[in-house]
């Protein structure tokens, strides 16, 4: 709780600024496929949208009815390849007081390069499990939930116990970036030590992940499991604004995650332990 | 240098080529966005109203009409593969927009707007035979609705030209323009024209023979043949509704998928065998359409067949028993149910129950008010009075009558039935001798039902009623209405005869000395 309330507390636009970056681009990207209807909108956005789903991302009001699941292609894209560096250059930004090392200049930009090969790993590791928990999760646990509980009610429990585990992924690599930030980290430290250390201390990571990000889950859940029902009763559009929404306060609740591990694994290590 | 400005060149081309596909695929996105704002709109405007009024109509014809009016052909420009299907896309989105608004313009009551627009939208329809097919569908409905029949009639025998009709994915399954040619009989019938629907019947059964002839596939094989079969017994050809019935036996035996038949093929024979008075194997072979298939939309058909042949053999009570076996159903089909209610309410009169009969009759045109059974319900309550010669019973019965036919055009004005519902309303006040209101009745039906044979009838009913109170130039207006309306018909010159006959009895007045 209180590297929570230090991460609020210390938030700094300058330490936010790459992952604003990131918010950016998935801005940019709902604005251009929410404009199919120009002829630049349909070149760029609509180019987009027919290589992440198909034909229907370029019909209306059917692009908005996929438009979450091209959102959630994006977002791993971006967290992927961009997210990769500009995560690990927040995270320099953010330990800099710490550690009492440079938070701008080439030695943090290098820093962050550094660290971009077992950042990528990580994202890439949490990207292949969960896609392997919502390939299982179908042939289970949603199976043995809508049993006792079906309807709305059963999808909901279904969805947010998907979302949970998926969390609890994510919170076992959130230490590879924290780690390959370190001056001295070596790819073993960063990646091996730093799923171990997530794995460690995951109980408090996950607290802390869920605690932060729970109002994202609820703006989320509306439009992954009845993006039909936004449709039909309100606006197609309605799903584009719900989705920036997430993407600005998921932007947020991303760089409070990351400053609150890292205040946390500074914690830990002030215990003799580090390369 | 020079092959660096050849590739911006070749890739700049590329990019203007492929924009405008894409420039395609833009407007085709505003086409389905304003289209679906047209269906919010309906949907907005539909709120709370179960019958929306003529404003509220127009506005939703309006909603979709924007299409129209933002969209102009060719829609898209290029000459490519890509354009030509987007061109074609948007054309049937816009096209299936403006049929939209076409329907509610029909029901606002404006027939020539809506006529208007199908004939636009067929013109865009190009290659699209679906579209096309849509377009001249909504001609139909618009020429009916102006009561301009044969014209309508002449449509839908251009359909059947034109349009081949499409092999189904399923028995379930029916290619709409199979069912042009029961509507082309229903016109004719509602027209009471008896020896036009004849007519008609020779023409249909030809259409169903020539499409049979082109060797469809089995299931469509199977619908014409069908049809084909059924026609042939309204126009009283037992033998070849046989023989038809036979090579469907023979077509269903050799396709298993069209084991789904045997109810329609069972019914189908139980008919032809009453046809030609074996009324016991068809009162079996109705019976085993019900104990096999009870499901089966021929189930009500037979049940409404074998109690109509009861009743002819004079055993009442099992008639009225199926009659009620029919509109006591949860899914009552309305046409079955209607006539059944109507049977079951003569049976129960002939019986003496006339409480009964009475119930039933009231309830029909409530809950079948586009049925034939409803038109007749109101006065076969009043042609019971008569018959027990109650005459104040029958006043009332007649008021009501007009009442209940005042409301059913009030439901639907443009309802098959409107033209039966006018008539019936003339020959109450004829009854009530009211000659005023029957002759503004009549009135009413030479304006709205222009063309039809009963209004011919109407018309010699006004001059005969006018000729009676002693308004002799107000008959000889209907005679000449009659002449000039309706030339070619026996009414008509009899009507000329009438008029030449008095005018030489007024002449010889006016040169008689005094």
């Amino acid at each position: 709780m209180t590297s929570v309330r230090e991460a609020f507390r210390e938030f700094r636009w300058f330490e936010y600024r790459p992952f604003a970056w990131i918010m950016a681009a998935q801005l940019v990207f709902l604005f251009l496929a929410s404009s199919l209807e120009r002829l630049w909108g349909m070149v760029s956005g609509g180019g987009l949208m027919r290589i992440m789903t198909g034909e229907a991302g370029v019909h209306y009001p059917s692009s908005y009815i996929v438009l979450p699941q091209a959102y959630s292609l994006s977002e791993n894209f971006l967290t992927l390849f961009a997210g990769s560096f500009l995560i690990p250059l927040g995270l320099v930004r953010i330990q800099a007081p710490m550690f009492r090392t440079p938070a701008t200049g080439p030695p943090a930009v290098g820093r962050a390069g550094r660290a971009y090969l077992p950042t990528i790993v990580s994202a890439a590791l949490n990207l292949i499990l969960v896609l392997g928990l919502a390939a299982i999760f179908p042939l289970g646990p949603n199976r043995w939930i809508h049993a006792f509980l079906p309807g709305t009610p059963g999808d909901l429990l279904s969805w947010t116990a998907m979302a949970v585990l998926s969390y609890a992924i994510a919170a076992t690599v959130l230490y590879v970036p924290v780690r390959a930030v370190d001056p001295k980290s070596t790819f073993r430290y960063a990646f091996v030590d730093g799923i171990r250390e997530g794995v460690s201390s995951l109980g408090p990571t996950l607290f802390i992940v869920l605690l932060l990000a729970w109002p994202t889950l609820v703006l989320l859940a509306p439009v992954q499991l009845r993006p039909l029902l936004l449709v039909r009763k309100l606006r197609p559009e309605m799903i584009a604004i719900l989705l920036a929404i997430v993407a600005i306060l998921g932007s947020f609740i991303n760089y409070l995650i990351y400053s609150a591990v890292a205040r946390m694994h500074w914690m830990g290590r002030r215990t003799p332990e580090g390369p | 240098m020079r092959r660096s400005i050849s590739i911006l060149l070749a890739g700049t081309l590329v990019f203007v080529v492929g924009c405008s596909d894409l420039g395609g695929m833009a407007t085709r996105y505003r086409v389905e966005r304003m289209f679906w704002q047209a269906q919010r709109e309906e949907a907005r405007l539909r709120l709370d109203k179960a019958r929306p009024d003529s404003t509220t109509l127009l506005k939703i014809h309006d909603a979709y009409a924007r299409l129209r009016a933002t969209f102009r052909p060719p829609f898209v420009k290029g000459t490519g593969d890509t354009s030509t299907r987007l061109r074609a896309e948007i054309a049937r989105q816009v096209g299936m927009a403006e049929l939209t608004s076409a329907r509610f313009a029909l029901q606002a009551r404006r027939p020539d707007v809506a006529q208007e627009q199908a004939k636009w939208v067929a013109s865009v329809a190009e290659a699209d035979t679906g579209l096309h097919r849509e377009a001249d569908f909504m001609l139909v409905s618009t020429l009916q609705a102006q009561r301009k029949p044969d014209e309508a009639i002449a449509v839908m025998y251009g359909m059947l030209d034109r349009y081949r009709p499409i092999p189904p994915s399923g028995y379930g399954s029916e290619d709409r323009i199979l069912s042009v040619p029961d509507g082309i009989i229903a016109i004719r019938e509602a027209m009471g024209d008896s020896a036009g629907v004849r007519r008609e019947r020779a023409r249909v059964i030809a259409y169903y023979r020539g499409v049979l002839g082109s060797s469809p596939p089995p299931l469509l094989q199977a619908q014409v043949g069908g049809r084909l079969a059924r026609m042939l017994i309204e126009a009283g050809r037992p033998a070849e509704a046989f023989a038809e019935v036979a090579a469907l036996r023979r077509l269903a035996s050799a396709t298993p998928a069209l084991g789904m038949l045997q109810p329609d093929l069972i019914y189908t024979e139980a008919r032809i065998r009453e046809m030609v008075g074996d009324e016991q194997a068809a009162l079996e072979l109705f019976d085993l359409v019900l104990m096999t298939y009870p499901d089966s939309r021929y189930a009500s058909n037979s049940l409404l067949d074998s109690g109509a042949l009861l009743e002819r053999k004079g055993n009442r009570k099992e008639a009225l028993d199926r009659y009620r076996a029919i509109y006591d159903r949860p899914n009552v089909d309305p046409d079955a149910g209607s006539i059944a209610a109507f049977r079951a309410a003569m049976v129960n009169d002939q019986m003496g129950k006339w409480v009964e009969a009475k119930q039933i009759l009231e309830r029909i045109p409530i809950q079948y008010p586009r049925s034939r059974a409803a038109v007749e319900a109101p006065f076969a309550i009043a042609e019971h009075y008569i018959r027990a010669r109650e005459g104040e019973a029958t006043k009332a019965a007649l008021l009501r009558a007009v009442d209940a036919y005042r409301g059913m055009i009030a439901q639907d004005t443009a309802s098959v039935y409107a033209t039966a519902c006018r008539w019936n309303i003339v020959r109450a006040y004829a009854g009530l001798q009211r000659w005023n209101d029957a002759l503004t009745a009549i009135d009413q039906m030479a304006i709205l039902d222009r063309g039809l044979p009963v209004t011919a009838q109407a018309l010699v009913e006004g001059a005969r009623i006018s000729y009676a109170l002693g308004n002799r130039a107000r008959s000889d207006a209907y005679l000449r209405r009659l002449t000039l309306e309706y030339p070619g018909t026996p009414v008509a010159e009899a009507a000329r005869q009438i008029l030449k006959s008095r005018e030489a009895e007024s002449g010889g007045k006016r040169n008689a000395p005094k």
